[in-house]
């Protein structure tokens, strides 16, 4: 099966693969990466760690240049993936030696939320790597297990689609750059009744006291408890110190969640903040990291009223 | 001395044993009177000779511990002095703390030498603190002062009137004390001294860290190594973590450092200090 597509792009190339089934996996996948390691461009592959095996197996040895990650590990909160990609061109990438990549964060099986961080995720891409040396990053979509819509998102957020061997131009693709962000719907409103308190600079101990109670009762063990209790002073902090001194905060269960929301009215001018490893020299910028390393998930959504972070964690 | 001293915050000024250091912002003279008077009934109970010293006269001051049973006796007998902030400190000068420390540590030796348990002292030292200039000065005071009561049997309330003082001194003076009154303006941490290390106990988070670097400043000198022991340290967020990463000049050495210290260093990229290394050679805390 050949490509249609150049074999060196210029600039940051984003293509979805639709595939149905493993072989139509293995068809969009091995190729890519055999195009590459014939043109000595190092590869990330990052995916679940039964289809790396079935790529390995498919490969016969030609794999050692590969790198693998585990995305179900990486990208559970898919916030910390572009890190991970960042990481890798850091090491790889030069102007005129691309690299390539395959991510697959998206798979049968994610929650209503996670698959709206994909979505944020992948269309985040185009933003990060806009002024990217060229590189080339083929997301897998398993067309057949994904609902419909998850498809029609990630024409959305990926300028190409490559399906039944085939690839063509997304029409639907919106271009972080020119266009406003899609992605702007409001998060669902809490399902039980949130606990509720308004905070200023005085009352962060207050936030960790009620933070840590709900988690007491929610049977959250105390580690993770005492990275849900990091993250959420990190978050309120953000809120006293950009946001007019005050934020308010929502604790609630979900079925097997505990969410922790944080409402201020301060504007997040960053779709990108806290996914960038903070540099030792920076004086801000790790709140929201360190977030998203802690948490399992992680919601930021600026509206016209103000910034929403929503830390969730698994009971 | 073997025995964890009393720390954390507290709404009442007794149960301080013969090591004990509280520091009591007050907002209400009553308020500081009974502060007072329980400090130094506890005191009596444990045999330590007792020194209450405050600005004002000594008339004044009697007044102030006049709920103390049988005071007048207690005078008579020796076990109770009441000096003017005057007697003790020269207005107008900056004091010296290790001739400070010296005039106390001599008075705690007198007391031993006189069959008490110790030295009691109540202070009522406002004054000392009215000029900014000597802030920084004065809670680098407080540390030195901590690390004697630390391994001596002496104990001190140190009575600060919040009303006349701007929060942020206030905060800074209860962060070097291992107890300090549960009010507005104590900082949500302590820094004192255990026996051969500072202890760092509370809450450590963006709007106590600036605190915790100074506290730090005062507690640790340049001059020589301290180690830091972390395990009663209840929450640190990253400034907590920047602030040990990047402790001034003070020479830290870490030990009982939390797991999510770690893990927030490393997810930050950053360095803490070293942790202690079996049979470093740590600084003995004895004057």
């Amino acid at each position: 099966m050949f490509m249609t597509t150049p074999s060196r792009p210029k600039t940051f190339r984003h293509e979805a693969l639709f595939y149905r089934g493993d072989d139509e996996f293995i068809a969009g996948t091995v190729p890519f990466i055999r195009h590459a390691v014939t043109a000595n461009e190092p590869v990330l592959v990052s995916v679940h760690p039964d289809k790396a095996e079935r790529i390995k197996a498919e490969l016969n040895g030609e794999s050692d240049a590969l790198q693998f990650i585990d995305m179900p590990a990486l990208g559970h909160n898919p916030a910390r993936i572009i890190p991970a990609w960042r990481e890798f061109l850091a090491e790889n990438l030069a102007v005129g030696s691309p690299v390539r990549g395959i991510g697959e964060p998206v798979w049968p099986g994610r929650s209503g939320e996670e698959l709206a961080e994909c979505r944020r995720h992948e269309w985040l891409l185009n933003l990060a790597f806009a002024d990217s040396p060229a590189w080339w990053l083929l997301c897998p979509y398993d067309a057949e297990g994904l609902p419909e819509e998850v498809l029609t998102d990630a024409c959305a957020t990926h300028p190409h689609v490559v399906e039944g061997g085939l690839t063509r131009s997304s029409d639907s693709y919106c271009d972080p750059i020119r266009d406003t962000d899609p992605f702007r719907d409001p998060l669902p409103p809490p399902a039980t009744d949130p606990e509720q308190l308004t905070f200023t600079r005085d009352d962060l101990p207050d936030i960790r006291r009620v933070v840590a109670r709900h988690a007491e009762d929610a049977g959250l063990d105390d580690e993770r408890t005492g990275d849900l209790l990091v993250a959420a002073t990190e978050v309120a902090t953000n809120s006293v110190r950009y946001a007019h001194g005050k934020g308010r905060l929502s604790v609630w269960r979900e079925d097997a969640r505990l969410l922790c929301e944080v409402r201020d009215d301060g504007v997040l001018a960053d779709p990108l903040a806290g996914r960038e490893r903070p540099a030792p020299s920076w004086a801000r910028g790790r709140g929201i990291w360190l977030a998203n390393q802690l948490c399992d998930l992680v919601q930021i959504r600026t509206t016209p009223e103000g910034n929403v972070v929503r830390l969730h964690m698994s009971v | 001395m073997g025995e964890v001293r009393e720390h954390g915050l507290l709404d009442r000024a007794s149960g301080l044993g013969l090591h004990g250091h509280a520091c009591w912002p007050y907002d209400d003279d009553a308020e500081m009177r009974q502060a007072l008077v329980d400090f130094l009934t506890d005191g009596l109970r444990l045999k330590q000779r007792l020194i209450y010293v405050g600005s004002g006269s000594v008339e004044e001051l009697r007044e102030d511990i006049g709920a103390l049973p049988q005071r007048h006796a207690l005078v008579e007998m020796g076990m109770l002095q009441i000096l003017s902030l005057d007697d003790v400190y020269s207005p107008g000068e900056p004091t010296d703390p290790e001739e400070q420390l010296a005039t106390y540590a001599a008075a705690t030796e007198q007391a031993l030498a006189d069959r008490y348990t110790g030295l009691r002292v109540g202070a009522k030292v406002t004054a000392l603190v009215d000029d900014p200039a000597g802030w920084s000065a004065h809670t680098r005071w407080e540390a030195l002062a901590d690390e004697y009561m630390a391994t001596h049997p002496l104990a001190a309330l140190c009575l600060y009137d919040a009303r006349a003082l701007p929060g942020e001194i206030v905060s800074d003076l209860t962060s070097v004390h291992p107890v300090a009154h549960r009010c507005g303006s104590s900082a949500p941490f302590r820094l004192y001294s255990g026996d051969d290390c500072l202890e760092l106990e509370g809450e450590v988070d963006y709007f106590s860290a600036p605190t915790f670097r100074r506290a730090l400043a005062a507690a640790a000198p340049p001059d020589r190594d301290t180690v830091l022991d972390l395990s009663r340290l209840r929450f640190g967020d990253h400034h907590a973590v920047m602030a040990l990463t990047d402790p001034g000049p003070a020479r830290l050495r870490l030990r009982n450092v939390p797991g999510r210290v770690v893990r927030i260093a490393q997810l930050l990229d950053v360095a803490l200090p070293s942790e202690e290394r079996k049979g470093d050679d740590v600084h003995d805390h004895t004057v």
